[in-house]
């Protein structure tokens, strides 16, 4: 074997050489910490990829690699509730109900959109089920963790188990019209809820009866029930794809019903609607900042959104659901500062803590404190200043977003066949992630070009 | 549309040209006597060992002697082989050689609506056996024997759980019975989904995975609870998939799983972990990001002999000529007086953007053809799979691994010891020793030289010459089907079928054309890389979803309609079916 090819495995196999967790101290920053307020000319150092330190003057070792931070933001790495980057499946849209499908099994590590997330001072996105089916599949929720080539290595240890459900237009249309199958109607959707979690009681009385000794034969294994049952059991966090009031409060009354507690509503346009009825139920919304009026169930809605859910106690954040809006995620929290005067605090919170709490990770990130993960971006003015650029982003203390050596070509895997373009293809629609691999948004049908979102 | 269509006419035509040469050598079988003395050989009886001057004695189908100096015994039929080579017959692990290509069926069941499919329409058919789709005549049999190769694992071709593979010896037989050496031996799994019905992606199928074997250990379970005592307990309900399923969760199979990506190789070793098969990664193309975890998995590997395609250098204005003189030859005389009176293109000058993806892509292929080195220098044991690859590119493309590091002798183990010890056939075949099958290869020069032409098979002691008969030109169209003209086709997207037209012209000897969407009459795609073989045409077609993507066809034409899949990356695969609406008359195109 030639050295040229041994060359060419070395650099390969060691292409995320910077390990798991790596040291960096950065120095004399404004420190935005979120929970303990603004630290100016303060040094963040992580050790082994957590935060070891937060002071003045704090020293390293010699190795560790230093970022002169003055005159620099220092605030938590982005968190984006909603997102569809690094997926290869995203709606398993050949049932309405499918718990069992987990996207966590189709993770593209060589997807470039992590790359161009952390190029937004993104450092863990909730890579989500579509929202073709009213119960779609479990989402998993990743770190970007980009240069890594195994798909495992991307999931979040430790993030609990969260899935996707959805209401209105999505799941009608996918499985309804067309098939003459429930759901055809909103009240269709409620009813494939209440079926599923019935049948997933029985299902799980059945086990429990047979574990018990009362029945000799083992009923069918069901994954799909199994997971169902973990809903009920309150071991798999709810995060449903929602526009309309009057379907928020139905889903809430099914919840409980059945006696889940945990749900956070995406989208959730209407929400301004209900925010008194969210915050007693404690239930959370993940919005936009301002896009709506892509199909007909999602006009009624207004850039307040996140300011009145904020104002009534509904743990709230800002997602993207798009591999383009996630690179501005600040921008995004932003635009609550004119739409809603949301103070500084609370406009990041609803990138950072906020969506941390919806994932159930809250505890390892989302806020500069001593102990969490390291995971920081780092601005070169105020993230919430429309002239912000992000500088670094830093995952479990491994720098891997340096605006200054930011090569062109960020691709990890090349096909060698593939045929060459030197620029990006445009884009005749915009990309409906949402809804991908639902077959009716087929090839054949240049109708398609026209079509409207379909979130 | 348009940024990235590029009809690959040419690529196509040296498909068809490659066919042609390799259609011009006849092996039918000499039947005077199986006794065959093969005289003054370079023989390479194992990988390793240094060709050395031998002659071999052949009687009825076992080597009887092998030995320096040996003269012809009487009853012999002498093979001239002087100085040829000669090796161990080798062995294909995975294939489909010889196995119907089946129509679809057409009053198959629809599932009653999506997510309620069968285990058939799920592609759940691990009851499958490949000798159950045998067929003796298959041309691909001789087509791979041409290629060295005198045994093959076959398998059935299907989806998720596709069936158990067969053993098989690659002898012209009157019946496949006398092919097969073994049967029920692997059971081929990959993540294909479901045309049509669940699973439609690659989640959907790994859950299926996870519910199919849970159930396999919870339906043996529940027999033998009935088994002991069936009093009062309603009978289990028998599952002929679960059933066949038994032996590969037992262990007693291995699982021959299909992952061509590296990020399939990861899935497929998660999945392994989880359910506990004996697993051989099968149909690799890419494994080098996995090389730890396959290491440490201590998992054995088939790599795909379908390489990448190899990156013309820069600047061979030779080759460019080359084809197009080679145009000038199907005498297309109008279509060349039109190029004529275009505009000789002008070569842009390269940006540096674009010379750095091309040096990427350089990079990225010199790693994908260093596999095989790769596996070799970490004692990875790896074997070859023929499923996509054609048989007479094989040793061509072997030969390209060896130039990219592997050892002529690991390669020579990949052809013949590697597979018979795996297959568990080590005490006949793989080597050439005295008391072994008779089978065995026969080249012109050593077979990892440029130029090696084999020039005889034995397969169990059945002699086939291959002489090269310059056939006339032309006649290879009379083996591919004649599709030009207008067909009609339905894509079977459920509750939306999509309907239009595909129009193929005559180009030369190959076929260009274009599909238009009944949905937007004023656009049509261009359809990319046709190649037709006999009734099978395939080509793939670019559209824009928001980015370029590829749709796929593979299908089968019958006189007057055709049928067959459409694969859209990414979204999954569909049934197609069509009429001809207009064209030429076709004639039987059954050889």
């Amino acid at each position: 074997m030639t050295t040229k090819y041994t060359t060419l495995l070395l650099l390969f196999v060691f292409a995320y050489a910077k390990g798991q967790t790596g040291d960096v101290l950065i120095k004399g920053g404004t420190v935005l910490t979120i929970t303990n307020g603004v630290k100016e000319n303060t040094d963040v150092l992580i050790t082994k990829g957590k935060i070891s330190a937060i002071g003045k003057n704090l020293k390293a070792p010699g190795a560790t690699k230093v970022i002169e931070a003055t005159g620099m933001y220092i605030m938590p790495g982005i968190i984006d509730a909603h997102s569809h980057i690094a997926l290869d499946a995203i709606n398993e849209a050949s049932h309405p109900v499918t718990p069992e499908v987990n996207v966590g099994d189709a993770i593209n590590p060589y997807d470039v959109s992590i790359y161009q997330a952390l190029a937004g001072g993104v450092t863990i996105s909730h890579a989500m089920h579509g929202s073709a089916n009213a119960i779609g599949g479990q989402c998993q929720t990743i770190k970007h963790r980009y240069g890594e080539v195994n798909p495992d290595k991307l999931k979040m240890e430790g993030a609990p188990r969260t899935i996707k459900f959805a209401l209105g237009e999505n799941p009608m249309r996918t499985h309804g019209e067309g098939q003459g199958i429930v759901p055809r109607t909103r009240m269709g959707v409620e009813q494939v809820f209440r079926t599923a979690f019935s049948d997933a009681r029985v299902y799980k009385q059945q086990w429990a009866d047979h574990k018990a000794g009362l029945t000799k034969m083992a009923p069918e294994f069901s994954l799909r029930m199994e997971t169902l049952a973990d809903i009920l059991d309150g071991k798999i966090l709810i995060h449903c794809h929602s526009y309309r009031a009057d379907e928020i409060l139905m889903l809430l009354n099914v919840l409980k019903d059945y006696g889940v507690k945990k749900i956070c509503f995406q989208h959730v346009n209407e929400g301004f609607k209900v925010a008194p009825e969210l915050a007693a139920f404690g239930a959370s919304a993940s919005v936009f900042s301002d896009w709506w009026a892509y199909k007909f169930e999602v006009y009624y809605s207004t850039a307040y959104n996140a300011a009145i859910l904020t104002r009534n106690g509904v743990v709230t954040s800002i997602n993207s659901d798009s591999d383009e809006l996630i690179r501005h995620l600040y921008h995004e929290a932003a635009k609550t500062q004119r739409y809603g005067d949301l103070s500084d605090e609370e406009a990041l919170k609803l990138i950072t803590l906020n969506p941390a709490k919806q994932l159930g990770i809250e505890d390892r990130v989302g806020s500069i404190e001593k102990g969490k993960d390291g995971d920081l971006a780092i601005f070169d003015k105020h993230p919430l200043s429309v002239y912000a650029i992000p500088q670094f982003t830093i995952v479990d203390g491994n720098v891997l977003f340096d605006r200054k050596n930011d090569a062109a070509d960020k691709r990890i895997d090349i096909d060698p066949e593939e045929k060459l373009e030197a620029a990006f293809y445009e884009r005749l629609i915009e990309k409906d992630n949402c809804m991908q691999d639902v077959t009716e948004t087929l090839f054949f049908g240049h109708q398609y070009r026209e079509a409207l979102h379909k979130h | 549309m348009g940024l990235i269509q590029r009809t690959s006419t040419w690529c196509a035509m040296v498909l068809w040209c490659t066919a042609a040469m390799y259609g011009q050598q006849s092996d039918a079988p000499v039947e005077v006597t199986r006794n065959y003395f093969i005289r003054n050989a370079f023989v390479v009886s194992k990988p390793g060992v240094a060709p050395s001057l031998q002659s071999i004695i052949i009687r009825d189908g076992i080597i009887d002697r092998i030995g320096p100096g040996l003269s012809a015994p009487p009853d012999c039929k002498v093979v001239a082989a002087d100085s040829m080579y000669v090796y161990a017959g080798f062995i294909d692990m995975m294939s489909h050689t010889g196995i119907k290509k089946e129509e679809e069926k057409k009053d198959a069941p629809k599932p009653a609506s999506r997510g309620v499919a069968n285990f058939e329409q799920s592609g759940i058919t691990p009851q499958i056996t490949a000798l159950s789709k045998l067929a003796a005549k298959e041309t691909s049999v001789g087509d791979l024997r041409k290629a060295g190769f005198t045994i093959s694992q076959v398998f059935p071709r299907g989806k998720m759980i596709a069936g158990t593979g067969a053993i098989i010896s690659l002898v012209d037989a009157d019946h496949e019975d006398k092919m097969v050496i073994r049967q029920g031996t692997a059971l081929h799994s990959s993540f294909t989904t479901a045309s049509g019905a669940a699973p439609s992606t690659v989640i959907g199928v790994i859950a299926r995975y996870r519910d199919l074997y849970k159930n396999v250990a919870s339906a043996l379970n529940n027999e033998e609870t009935f088994a002991l005592n069936p009093a009062g307990l309603k009978r289990p309900v028998f599952s002929k998939e679960l059933q066949a399923l038994v032996p590969a969760y037992r262990k007693e199979m291995p699982v021959y799983f299909v992952a061509p990506k590296s990020k399939d190789v990861f899935r497929a070793i998660d999945l392994q972990k989880e359910l506990g098969y004996k697993m051989v990664l099968s149909e690799i193309k890419h494994i080098l990001p996995a090389l730890n975890e396959v290491k440490a998995g201590g998992y054995s590997v088939l790599l795909s002999l379908d390489l990448p395609d190899e990156i013309k250098e820069e600047g061979s204005k030779k080759g460019e000529e080359g084809d197009a003189s080679k145009k000038e030859d199907k005498g297309q005389k109008t279509e060349k007086k039109e190029e004529e009176t275009k505009k000789p293109e002008v070569k842009k000058e390269k940006t540096p953007e674009e010379k750095d993806l091309e040096a990427r892509k350089k990079k990225s292929y010199d790693e994908y053809l260093s596999q095989a080195a790769v596996l070799e220098k970490n004692a990875i044991p790896f074997g070859f799979s023929l499923i996509e690859v054609k048989p007479a590119d094989v040793l061509k493309n072997i030969r390209r691994l060896v130039k990219a590091g592997l050892s002529e002798s690991a390669a020579l183990a990949a052809l013949t010891t590697v597979p018979a010890d795996w297959l568990g056939l080590s005490k006949t075949n793989g080597t050439l020793e005295p008391g072994k099958s008779a089978n065995l290869v026969v080249a012109d020069k050593a077979i990892f030289e440029e130029k090696s032409a084999i020039k005889r098979m034995l397969v169990d002691g059945n002699l086939y010459v291959m002489e090269d008969k310059p056939k006339g030109e032309g006649k290879v169209d009379e083996k591919g089907m004649k599709i030009e003209g207008e067909w009609s086709y339905v894509v079977d997207v459920p509750g939306q079928p999509q309907t239009g037209k595909l129009s193929f012209t005559r180009n030369g000897r190959g076929y260009t054309g274009t599909s238009v969407s009944d949905n937007d009459p004023g656009t049509s795609d261009a359809l990319e890389d046709i190649t037709v073989e006999a009734e099978s045409v395939k080509f793939n077609m670019t559209v824009d979803m928001g980015q370029p993507t590829t749709v796929s066809f593979d299908l089968t034409f019958m006189t007057d309609s055709y049928s067959g899949s459409v694969v859209v990356t990414g979204m999954g695969s569909f049934p197609i079916k069509g009429n001809k609406i207009k064209g030429p008359k076709n004639q039987s195109f059954s050889n």
